[in-house]
């Protein structure tokens, strides 16, 4: 059953004219970055000699490098704690079966609801009076109560289908709770983990009126930011805006293509699990 | 033990390095604002849309030259998001000292807008008050002659020709309204066309209407505004009609390259650049737009746009344009006075406005025409330009409605007389 | 990848399981064994970045607060009464309603049609998943841009379709009002499609090839079949992936902002770009909030009529 038929070619065929037509709109977006400034604008035709002094400008002019650490930095800090606060609260929102917990996890669930106009104003002016404007760390806050619903929907969901004989073994042994959820609950989360990783990172990193709102005045910056600074300062040229937006997204395409590995491992004891 | 140790530590570990870090952090906010609280008489802030960058950057220098020990914090960001940040900002008490506010009315950080809610401090005492062309007064000052703004460049609309394409097709920019329809029609034999039009960006539509209405409407009526304002006259019912007709006729003529609202301001700065449009009609600040992407040796020009069919009447929309406030919480006030007097001398305006491809909003002796912007220095010294009409309107939403119509009306789903009912509706609101 | 689809479909099903498992007896134990307070950390970041000032900020909807004057009073329902009367809002339900619609139906579908073709033992498997899922990844607000600068009237959109001998589709994609709002849809397919695949691609794991392969061959008998064998495995997936795009869709913002501004005219206002107009742009704060709570409820009724109506069905609950 295991051969490659003359169907499995067509639908080769088929499948990598659909990836390709999927990847014209990067490869444009790459072309054109490679363009010599002042050379004509063919989006499709192969830049003539490309040159790699747009990603350089791009680089030097929009302060790319450290805005980098700081998307960098609140990117990693918020979703080391998302992950380990939403995993906490899932375990109780899943294991107890009173009205209050499910009362709580519909509560979170609303925050998935809510456009983001709402809280705007203020939860700027709460960070104001604690004088967190223009750190990074307002929006760590920020983004760990953002995220909560639906990385607690994606931890509590999962850890319901889970069976309880681990955690039950574990506490026979006369651990405390704390410990029995490190050792034993959190390891059972590693493959939802994964996901919630990835959806939260994907977010954090992305995100742009918050970082705009709350560091505008201060010398840091980030990622997303810095580089509409720059976009509406060149305006028309494609060239340097496109080596920002490659600069830009580079960094998360190498860590989702990094964490491929570790993610399908975690993905055959999901299966188990 | 050890690991249930470690796993209660871990978390409050995280917890501790998040609240030291926060208070390590918080003193990071720069220069000066209510929040920054950097009250040393030593930092400024400022913040501005990126427009101004190049332009505050090249002041900011000088001052700093100038003032050693003192440090400039500007801040700069995208129209829009200024406009949303600088709202919040004021609202929150955390302005920076420093600001770019709009002159007049119709954008949601003009001064008639900030400065009645109480959050720009009053200027009338500065000396460079006293020299403030009148034409520009009725939209730093409020109407009992209080200014609120400083007004550094003075801005036009016209034509941005690429002269040296209109060279390479043997054509001249037209000086009538016959002589423009004549030029589009000649153009397109040429195979380009006569305008770039970028229509998608919707601040972009409202130009033409304001390249044409100092000729047709103002020119005759000086008073039109305030006539509005008082009830008396409305769009519907005055020679806006004329300029959004004559909008449209351009449109029929061919005037402009296919498709004007799919089209963005950028890509018409670009088409311009390359010769396959001659021009664009759009703001001074287009010309340095057009040449940083046009080959080496372009020569771009700046010109009036004819509405009627006699030069003499021909008038061009000038107003004041960069404008600076100070915020009346300013953490340095005295600073940021010292700031804003050096941006108003000769000095620090020629600097600005050079830099900006303007003209100094109070005209002086040591100021250098760029050749590009002469017919706009000739008619602002004439006093034949009338301020951009959204300066004088009453809320941002006939600017908004404005941009709306008048894509409509390029679309076709509407009609000159509807387009102004539904101006005048939104001018009503007040 | 598959791992993160994988965990999502496993925690759609664990959803459903949730009162169903444990006999009562357990119950009680567990209730004392796990610890509440786990909840705390959590609850905390939750109340302070979104619960409390979300309450904050509707309450301001029953004010006619302009967003900056240092004065606001309370004027009780009078925002809310404007929105019934306001023929832009109106436009921007429908617009709104027809780009979640849109996205809903054809980014899962592609979405499916692409998990299946890559669930196969074609050798570009691997390269595809990652390349399909990589517009994804991209800033929604860098997706904008992007796509603004493709279909421009001379644009790459319209060059590839002038090379490919299409030329008779040219067509101004974001000039026309129409044209744009499906523009703005395929625009969402493009980026969001590889995610609805990679999540389905979970799902799938638990169906034999063989069954695919079959129903590649055969007439509708097979077919159906295959839809018998596949549909209970594909349903928690499916259930993540509603939510997910009845939620992004009736929430766009970056990528409608960025391309078409609303424009031209009206055309594509969606009610989140009327929300930031109005609210910072029209000087009418409380009006845009008024808006952003209707969006609310929309956003609620839809997303739990589609949720609860999924675990009505046969194999979308057990």
């Amino acid at each position: 059953m295991n051969r490659y038929s003359w169907r499995t070619g067509v639908l080769e065929a088929v499948m990598v004219a659909v990836g390709l037509l999927f990847l014209v709109p990067l490869y444009v977006l790459v072309n054109i970055s490679l363009k010599a400034p002042q050379g004509p604008t063919e989006p499709l035709v192969p830049v003539g000699q490309p040159t790699l002094v747009n990603y350089a400008d791009a680089w030097n002019q929009a302060g790319l490098g450290p805005a980098m650490v700081n998307s960098a930095t609140v990117t990693v800090v918020s979703v080391l704690l998302i992950v380990v606060f939403a995993a906490l609260a899932a375990y109780p929102l899943a294991r107890v079966t009173s009205r209050w917990s499910s009362w709580l996890f519909y509560a979170f669930l609303v925050g998935l609801l809510l456009p983001f106009q709402l809280a705007l104003i203020p939860l700027y002016t709460t960070m104001r009076d604690l004088g967190l404007l223009g750190s990074v760390w307002a929006l760590v806050i920020y983004y760990v109560g953002l995220q909560m619903p639906f990385s607690i929907f994606l931890y509590t969901s999962f850890l319901r289908a889970v069976p309880h004989d681990y955690e039950e073994a574990a506490s026979i042994d006369g651990a405390g709770p704390l410990r029995s959820f490190w050792s034993v609950v959190f390891p059972l989360l590693r493959p939802v983990t994964g996901t919630v990783v990835i959806l939260n990172v994907l977010q954090v990193w992305n995100d742009f009126l918050t970082p705009l709102l709350y560091l505008s005045g201060s010398a840091q910056q980030t990622l997303p930011v810095a580089l509409f600074t720059f976009v509406s300062q060149y305006v028309s040229q494609w060239n340097l805006v496109f080596a920002g937006l490659v600069i830009s997204i580079a960094p998360i395409l190498l860590v989702y293509f990094l964490m491929q590995k570790t993610i399908i491992k975690g993905f055959a004891s999901g299966l188990k699990g | 033990m050890n690991r249930s140790l470690r796993s209660t530590l871990v978390p409050g570990a995280l917890a501790l390095a998040l609240v030291g870090a926060t208070t390590a952090c918080s003193s990071d906010v720069a220069g000066g604002g209510a929040a920054g609280g950097g009250g040393d008489g030593q930092t400024l802030a400022v913040a501005a849309t990126t427009n101004e960058q190049a332009a505050m950057d090249a002041v900011i220098a000088d001052f700093e030259e100038a003032n050693p020990g003192v440090t400039v914090n500007a801040t700069y960001s995208a129209l829009d998001q200024y406009q949303t940040t600088t709202r919040t900002q004021l609202s929150s008490g955390t302005a920076p000292d420093v600001l770019f506010v709009w002159p007049g009315d119709g954008n949601p950080v003009a001064v008639d807008v900030v400065a009645p809610a109480g959050y720009l401090e009053d200027l009338s005492d500065e000396e460079w008050v006293a020299d403030l062309p009148d034409g520009i007064r009725p939209v730093v000052q409020d109407t009992e002659g209080a200014t609120w703004i400083a007004p550094i460049s003075f801005s036009g609309i016209g034509a941005v020709y690429n002269m040296t394409a209109l060279e390479e097709v043997g054509l001249t920019p037209p000086e009538t309204w016959s002589e423009l329809l004549q030029f589009c029609a000649d153009a397109q034999e040429q195979g380009r066309s006569a305008f770039a039009l970028g229509a998608q960006t919707n601040w972009v539509t409202q130009l033409i209407p304001f390249a044409l209405t100092p000729s047709l409407v103002y020119r005759d009526n000086p008073d039109f505004a305030e006539q509005m304002a008082a009830g008396e006259a409305s769009f519907a019912d005055s020679e806006w009609t004329t300029a959004m007709d004559k909008n449209l006729e351009m449109q029929e003529a061919g005037c402009f390259q296919s498709d004007p609202l799919g089209t963005s301001y950028e890509a018409t700065l670009t088409a311009v650049a390359q010769g396959d449009s001659l021009g664009v009609i759009q703001v001074n600040s287009a010309v340095p737009g057009v040449q940083g992407e046009a080959p080496e040796g372009t020569e771009v020009q700046l010109l009036p746009v004819p509405a009627t069919d006699d030069p003499s009447e021909t008038w061009m929309a000038g107003a004041a344009g960069s404008s600076y406030g100070i915020n009346v919480d300013a953490a340095n006030p005295d600073l940021a006075h010292q700031f804003l007097d050096y941006v108003m001398s000769p000095e620090g305006t020629n600097t600005y406005v050079t830099t900006n491809s303007a003209l100094p909003a109070i005209p002086n002796d040591d100021f250098q025409v760029e050749p590009s912007l002469e017919a706009l220095a000739q008619y602002q010294e004439e006093g034949r330009t009338y301020p951009f009409m959204d300066q004088q309107w009453p809320n941002a939403r006939v600017q908004q409605t404005l941009f709306s119509v008048a894509q409509q009306l390029l679309g076709g789903q509407t009609d000159v007389p509807s387009a102004l009912a539904a101006m005048d509706e939104a001018y009503a609101q007040g | 990848m598959s791992a993160a689809g994988g965990a999502a479909t496993q925690a759609a099903s664990g959803e459903r399981a949730a009162s169903a498992t444990a006999p009562p007896g357990r119950r009680r134990r567990r209730r004392s064994a796990v610890p509440w307070w786990f909840v705390v950390p959590a609850a905390v970041f939750y109340v302070f970045a979104v619960a409390w000032p979300s309450l904050q900020g509707a309450a301001l909807s029953l004010t006619d607060w302009d967003g900056l004057s240092q004065e606001r009073s309370f004027v009780g329902l009078a925002q809310f009464e404007r929105l019934i009367a306001d023929s832009a809002a109106t436009g921007a339900i429908w617009n709104t309603l027809f780009i979640a619609v849109g996205i809903t139906v054809l980014q899962n579908l592609v979405g499916l049609l692409l998990a299946l073709g890559v669930h196969s033992k074609i050798k570009s498997r691997n390269v595809l998943r990652v390349a399909l899922f990589a517009p994804a990844v991209i800033t929604p607000v860098a997706v904008g841009y992007l796509w603004q600068f493709l279909l421009a009237p001379q644009g790459a959109v319209n060059d590839l379709l002038g090379a490919l001998g299409l030329g008779f589709l040219q067509r101004s994609w974001l000039g026309d009002g129409d044209l744009a709002l499906v523009a703005i849809v395929v625009v969402i397919i493009w980026q969001f499609a590889g995610y609805s695949m990679v999540i389905f691609l979970a799902g799938l794991q638990g169906v034999p090839e063989e069954i695919l392969e079959a129903s590649h061959l055969d007439g509708a008998g097979a077919f159906r079949r295959f839809w018998s064998v596949v549909r209970p495995e594909l349903a928690p997936a499916l259930t993540i992936n509603l939510m997910l795009s009845v939620i992004g869709g009736l929430k766009l913002f970056d990528q409608v902002w960025v391309m078409t501004g609303g424009g031209p005219g009206n055309a594509t206002d969606t009610m989140s770009t009327l929300i930031y107009k109005n609210a910072f742009q029209f000087n009418d704060f409380a009006y845009g909030i008024a808006m952003a709570l209707v969006l609310t409820a929309f956003v609620a009724v839809l997303s739990s009529a589609q949720y609860l109506g999924l675990r009505r069905q046969p194999g979308g609950s057990s």
